[in-house]
């Protein structure tokens, strides 16, 4: 891996330089915005409205404090990852299968399936919900986590897409390698195929979670004690009159935000160091 | 394989089952009973407080009755509940205010309050009417009020010398007479359909009062009022007594400019006063009065003690007595202790001087807004035109006060119920 | 063996499908359904055929409205792929050619995904306000005090200020699916061309772009679905489903969440008696704009999969 860094990245010349100069200030920017809403969510919510630039009185954690004593948050938080993991399991198991099961197989009717799975991606999702609420009534899931992962994990359209897309790029030769080995379909798509699309599942898996983690109507309508409300949903409870509460909105968007960037940062790294770079290549 | 899948997954989902809150159990005695109730999710963060006050003195008035209060009423959860039929027993409502809480009524999908005879003595004609649907009652009455006025810095305006004014010109002057500062005079967003039409809200019953009642009680009308109401906004924006570049701020801009001490004034509603307490300048406010000094507020009644029982109800005696308990002046008190709301019933003592100052208007005038809607129908919306076409155009010079008026004046001729 | 004449490509389909149907095509058939009838989803449900189709097209005022938001829509959407494709493609090839630092450029690229849309907005509101904006603030400092502007409202400007804002907080994902696009690809054909002599940008032009073409046709696809379901930038930034001034704002998702469930607004207001059934019609409309396009591209790319084949 070294060499790979040393050869790509070396003599790239003045206009790439220019180009890096330019990336590097946009990040620096968007830096710049994080920080600088770090920094009013440290403030007083007096002290940011009354002189939002002038030099702050006080920067102390207590907007944190509240967050974490009065509000609950951590309970938001909890929701929101529990509602994340289990949605994004399901997902991309059923979405690598369906993809897999689209792009591997020759058979009638292939162009239809992968129109249809499509259809979700192109309907509000406003309307459809009266609906999924009566299942989920019937289900007796209403004010229960798992119907928003239900929900979520089926909303499939956009992973299977990326997913079939890449299933049908590989060679043929390293199904066929896999199966002579003596394994079954399933085998070959758990041992070999899936382990294959890994940076595709990671890419899908970071948008998805993205997704997944801020949405917002789907809660709103699914979860409506505050024990089982997501983070969005707190966030909301601040923004909606945020002058009143913008110490609150600013701590919480903050506390919702860094940690998981962090863990992208370590995440990120594993994988950008090119794990599995190395597999299709054979 | 499939099967350690598959199993696996329906591991994964029972286990997510079990440590997931199943929901509360419903009624576990014998004879308590608990209802469920849906609050206004929007305004969560200023009425949460005194809610939990106000349910904690209701339970322990009524051992019998718990109640599981939840912060899940929107429009859009409401609309859903409505339409798979799962309404809680007790939910928020608008009132008069828009039409749901009517078309709820007609379709039988809320309680029919009359024959529980809830006590009305308390509050006034329009309050009542808030309430009323086809002559019955639905809901809990409101006990207070919101109305648009100007908020002012008195800090600023002792360093200008300025007074608070008496009659409308005066306040025409005033406005104008910060033009040579370096405050801005009269902070308004232009940039956000609701946020520039507050000041339209503000001055319409001070200078069009009489156009207003004569719509509202479909009569002759006399549109001069109206037009005058529309030069004043266009002379205001022309004149850029709302600021440099008023037209592109937001709503959120002109606040933050004005808590930050570089705004005179600014054009808001009541219901947003504890956002500009305490920043560190004395606050002051007046309503707007019409050439003769008289003040008016327009009317509105607050939406935050309002609920609705759903005719599904299992329990109707019981959601009926919360309702009953919402219009006690012990619940009204807790309210206005927190929220600094408007009283409009007499007992109620108001939170501190400023709010006080704020039930000191002469008369209740008419609210535009509620006045366009009232004569709407499917065919005639001139509401949508005054906040969507009028106010917007007359901002930008696009038209003159007379064209205003006519645009409204052509949809109105549209509607079928004249 | 046995299983292959068993039609595994069902099996694997079957758990996808089950809840693919349930969860979202069961919605969306029953959504076509109420668009045949005049209902406010309270009141009584009329069945009236296409007759919710017909006043749509027929309404001058819809159909003017349904234009605007559709010019703004299709701005977004040729905004992100004039624009936005390109400088996601070089971000991921930058990224992905792992120069120094790139693991923080990553991560600071992608981070504004994460927060939430009104605090996105809010925070835009304290760098670019008028009055207590920190760009204007810099300006000022720089000499440059006369040109401060108010720059988010500016109504020429509102299609544009969106679209920077759904730019800045989603830009990270398609560089993602372009990085994972790279990876794909071993180094050493980076490599050997690098060997060759070949510079930067011709590594970009002549080795990159050939392996991630398909990924941008994927990802044009996801722009132009992106930009006809858009909806809370505008929401939050028009204050309400209004569309801004002159609907200098307006989208197709806005429109028609403003067909479906009115303008919600501080003073409450009027629902239309059809406010149901014409916001299902509009949704329809909408999905079936989405569906031709992307119904052309799955033919396309097909076809050309066979071609190469």
């Amino acid at each position: 891996m070294r060499d790979q860094r040393d050869v790509m990245s070396k003599h790239h010349g003045k206009v790439a330089f220019i180009v890096k100069i330019l990336l590097w200030f946009y990040a620096a920017c968007t830096m710049f915005v994080l920080v600088y809403m770090t920094y009013q969510s440290l403030r007083p919510r007096r002290d940011v409205l009354s002189k939002t630039f002038g030099v702050p009185e006080t920067l102390n954690l207590d907007n944190y404090i509240e967050l974490f004593t009065e509000e609950h948050f951590l309970r938001y938080f909890g929701n929101s990852v529990l509602i994340l993991v289990l949605s994004l399991v399901l997902l991309i198991a059923l979405s690598s299968m369906t993809a897999y099961g689209i792009a591997r197989y020759r058979f009638k009717g292939k162009s239809f399936c992968r129109a249809f799975f499509l259809l979700g991606m192109m309907f509000p999702a406003q309307l459809g919900v009266v609906p999924i609420f009566q299942i989920m009534k019937n289900l007796g899931l209403v004010n229960n986590q798992l119907s928003v992962v239900l929900v979520s994990a089926a909303n499939i359209s956009m992973p299977v897409f990326m997913l079939t897309n890449f299933f049908e790029g590989l060679p043929q030769e390293i199904y066929e390698a896999a199966v002579i080995d003596g394994a079954g379909e399933f085998t070959a798509f758990r041992k070999v195929m899936f382990p294959m699309a890994t940076p595709v599942i990671f890419a899908v898996c970071i948008t998805n979670s993205v997704t997944i983690w801020n949405q917002f109507f789907l809660p709103l309508i699914f979860l409506q004690t505050d024990s089982v409300k997501t983070i969005p949903q707190l966030i909301s409870k601040y923004t909606s009159n945020i002058i009143n509460s913008m110490d609150m909105a600013t701590a919480s968007s903050a506390l919702s935000t860094i940690p998981i960037l962090i863990l992208f940062f370590i995440f990120s790294n594993k994988i950008l160091d090119g794990v599995t770079a190395g597999a299709v290549k054979g | 394989m499939k099967k350690r899948v598959c199993c696996t997954m329906s591991l994964v989902l029972a286990a997510s089952m079990i440590t997931t809150c199943m929901p509360a159990v419903t009624a576990s005695a014998d004879d308590t009973v608990t209802l469920t109730i849906w609050g206004d999710v929007d305004n969560q963060v200023t009425l949460e407080d005194p809610f939990e006050e106000i349910n904690a003195a209701f339970e322990e008035a009524h051992p019998n009755i718990k109640l599981d209060y939840q912060w899940a009423g929107t429009f859009d959860s409401i609309n859903v509940a409505t339409q798979s039929d799962s309404l809680p027993d007790l939910f928020w409502v608008q009132g008069n205010k828009s039409d749901k809480m009517a078309e709820l009524a007609r379709n039988g999908y809320i309680l029919n309050l009359d024959e529980y005879n809830l006590d009305a003595s308390r509050y006034n004609e329009s309050a009542i009417e808030y309430a009323t649907v086809d002559g019955s009652v639905y809901c809990s009455y409101p006990a207070f009020c919101d109305y648009a006025l100007i908020y002012y810095n008195k800090d600023i305006f002792e360093e200008c010398g300025a007074e608070v004014p008496t009659t409308l010109s005066e306040f025409t002057e005033l406005v104008k007479s910060f033009m040579d500062t370096e405050y801005i005079p009269l902070a308004l967003g232009g940039n956000g359909e609701w946020d520039r039409y507050w000041l339209i809200q503000v001055l319409a019953p001070a200078v069009c009062g009489d156009t207003l009642e004569q719509i509202k009680n479909h009569e002759e009308i006399d549109w001069t009022g109206m037009e005058t109401l529309f030069d004043m906004y266009a002379e205001y924006s022309k004149n850029g007594y709302m600021g440099k570049d008023f037209q592109a701020t937001d709503g959120v801009g002109a606040e933050l400019s004005f808590t930050n001490g570089d705004a005179a004034m600014l054009v808001g509603g009541t219901w947003a006063n504890s956002s500009y307490r305490d920043m560190g300048f004395e606050l002051g406010a007046f309503p707007i009065m019409d050439e003769e000094g008289v003040t008016y507020s327009q009317s509105g009644e607050a939406q935050n003690m309002t609920y609705a029982v759903s005719s599904k109800c299992e329990h109707p005696d019981e959601a009926v007595e919360y309702l009953r308990f919402l219009n006690s002046k012990e619940a009204e008190q807790i309210m206005e202790d927190y929220t600094g709301s408007i009283p409009t019933v007499d007992d109620i003592e108001p939170k501190d001087e400023l709010i006080a100052q704020f039930a000191d208007f002469d008369i209740v005038g008419a609210n535009i807004y509620h006045v366009l809607s009232g004569v709407s129908d499917d065919n005639a919306k001139p509401q949508d035109v005054l906040m969507g076409d009028v106010v917007p155009k007359l901002m930008t010079g696009e038209i003159t006060g007379a064209e205003g008026v006519e645009m409204i004046r052509a949809e109105l001729e549209k509607s079928t119920n004249k | 063996m046995k299983k292959r004449k068993k039609r595994p490509y069902l099996w694997f389909m079957l758990p996808g499908f089950i809840f693919y149907a349930i969860f979202v095509v069961y919605p969306i058939i029953s959504a076509g359904q109420l668009s045949l009838y005049h209902w406010n989803g309270i009141g009584e449900k009329v069945f009236v055929g296409i007759q919710n189709y017909v006043d749509l097209f027929s309404d001058e005022q819809l159909m003017g409205e349904m234009f605007n938001a559709l010019k703004n829509s299709l701005t977004i959407f040729a905004l992100t792929v004039l624009i936005q494709i390109p400088v996601q493609l070089i971000m991921a090839y930058i990224i992905f050619s792992k120069s120094k630092g790139s693991n923080v450029l990553q991560v600071a690229i992608f981070s504004p995904q994460f927060i939430s849309t009104p605090v996105i907005v809010f925070i835009f509101t304290l760098l670019f306000d008028g009055n207590v904006g920190v760009v204007n603030k810099v300006m000022e400092m720089i000499g440059l005090g006369e040109y401060t502007r108010s720059w988010l409202g500016i109504p020429e400007l509102g299609i544009y200020i969106i679209w920077a804002m759904i730019t800045w907080a989603g830009i990270g994902v398609g560089m993602m699916y372009f990085i994972s696009a790279m990876k794909m690809m071993g180094a050493d054909c980076l490599e050997s061309a690098y060997l060759e002599g070949a510079g930067f940008w011709k590594r970009l032009w002549y080795i990159i772009l050939p392996q991630v073409k398909m990924t941008i046709v994927n990802i044009i696809l996801i722009g132009y679905i992106f930009s006809m379901t858009v909806f809370d930038y505008s929401y939050i930034m028009g204050g309400g489903a209004s569309g801004g001034t002159n609907g200098s704002i307006d989208v197709m998702a806005l429109f028609f969440y403003r067909m479906a469930f009115g303008d919600n607004n501080p003073l409450g207001g009027k629902i239309s008696t059809n406010s149901v059934g014409m916001g299902t019609t509009v949704a329809c409309v909408l999905f079936a704009m989405i569906f031709v396009v992307a119904l052309i591209q799955i033919l396309i790319t097909g076809r050309r999969r066979k071609d190469n084949a």
